[in-house]
């Protein structure tokens, strides 16, 4: 008597919605593929109790994912091609954050440099500014306060010397124009 | 109790047009979790393609717990999108590491699913490509109802998964998150209808049951015990 017994058929998947559009979904896909990997690794066959050895040499990852990839070399300055969300997450590493949560505002930029430069020239500024006023502001702040109040009763007391050698005068000089 | 029953029970209700993420540090049992719920997802979903970029590593280890199924790269999906129709469970590997190139891959494996209708996507490390493939998660998880669709979401962090397709989530199973800005995304989503849930998560260790979440249904109490 035999042990095993065959499966039993598993129920047909219905046909495909689309499949046109599936094909061209994956024509197109293919597309974008490198045509070594399809030959290399179509692991369709492999069981899942048939493991394949591992490639000589990956790249190193941990949980959370490989590590970055070198930037891209820098060349000639890019056209102006409209510049996609998706564009714009990929090209700005720096704010890559802000662009994800708000991937409209990529849309205010026309290109590719332009989002750099604007970016770049954010970054610089901001980064200059705190670079000159941090070590100006940083010693003057305990002596600041007293410097300020005395300054400030300096320019106060001549303001009102000013003003009370002069209210008589001009109110002189205004009064025959009143009457 | 087990660790997982109630989170397994919850992602098992998973139906057509929903989306759900399931996160938390590894080790706190995400993936496996799925792995249980899938069995019940076959009986909602004519298919179930699950998009794993450690599908071959996981193979060739066997402490990895793979996922079950018949794999293949992305790459042989596209040549023969067929494949769909054949097999009722498909595990598809981006076979990169490339942030960039997995993105786009997982959108392209995305379209084939809602052209074939009927699919339970399942994309196993969504923190690495989520992304690049914003605009699919979010088109699957906002319509898939459409294309009788589910959308399951594995990421270690819930700050990983892009912003819009966080906001379509139907439900979230959460173990440990170990930043506050994912908590913080947690509250995000779940404080208005289950107020104090997130600060329970981030009060989760590793070995405590995962945490339960779905919209709609407010009760911090939904944590498992």
């Amino acid at each position: 008597m035999s042990k095993a017994k065959p499966a039993p058929p598993r129920p047909a998947a219905p046909p495909p919605a689309e499949p046109e559009k599936r094909a061209q979904a994956a024509a197109a896909a293919l597309a974008e593929c490198p045509s070594p990997e399809l030959e290399e690794t179509d692991h369709a066959a492999h069981s899942a109790h048939d493991p394949e050895p591992l490639p000589p040499a990956l790249p190193a990852g941990g949980e959370e994912g490989p590590a970055p990839s070198a930037p891209e070399p820098e060349s000639a300055p890019a056209p102006a091609v409209p510049l996609t969300p998706e564009e714009a997450r990929r090209d700005c590493a720096a704010c890559a954050e802000l662009l994800f949560d708000l991937p409209l505002l990529a849309q205010k930029f026309a290109s590719r440099a332009e989002l750099k430069a604007a970016v770049s020239a954010a970054k610089e500024s901001a980064v200059e500014a705190g670079r000159r006023l941090a070590p100006v502001l940083a010693p003057m702040l305990p002596r600041a306060l007293p410097v300020a109040a005395a300054v400030c009763a300096l320019v106060g007391g001549l303001l009102v010397g000013v003003l009370h050698r002069r209210l008589p005068q001009d109110k002189a000089e205004e009064a025959p124009r009143s009457e | 109790m087990s660790s997982i029953a109630a989170a397994v029970s919850a992602l098992a209700s998973l139906v057509s047009g929903e989306c759900w993420a399931v996160v938390g540090l590894p080790g706190t049992g995400k993936t496996h979790a799925a792995q249980v719920a899938l069995r019940e997802w076959r009986k909602s979903f004519a298919r179930i393609v699950i998009f794993d970029p450690y599908a071959d590593r996981d193979r060739a280890n066997p402490q990895a717990h793979p996922w079950a199924g018949d794999l293949v790269t992305s790459a042989a999906l596209f040549a023969a999108p067929e494949r769909l129709d054949r097999r009722a469970l498909l595990v598809v590997s981006p076979d990169t590491l490339d942030a960039r190139a997995m993105g786009r891959r997982f959108a392209a494996v995305a379209d084939l699913c809602w052209y074939t209708g009927g699919v339970c996507l399942v994309a196993e490390e969504a923190a690495l490509y989520g992304r690049e493939a914003a605009g699919a998660v979010l088109r699957v998880a906002t319509g898939g109802r459409h294309a009788g669709m589910g959308l399951v979401l594995l990421s270690q962090a819930i700050g990983r998964i892009p912003i819009d397709g966080r906001r379509c989530l139907a439900g979230i199973v959460a173990g440990t998150q170990s930043e506050p800005a994912d908590v913080q995304a947690l509250r995000d989503r779940t404080e208005l209808t289950a107020p104090g849930w997130a600060d329970k998560v981030a009060t989760l260790r590793k070995g405590d049951p995962l945490a339960v979440w779905r919209v709609g249904v407010g009760a911090p109490s939904e944590k498992t015990s």
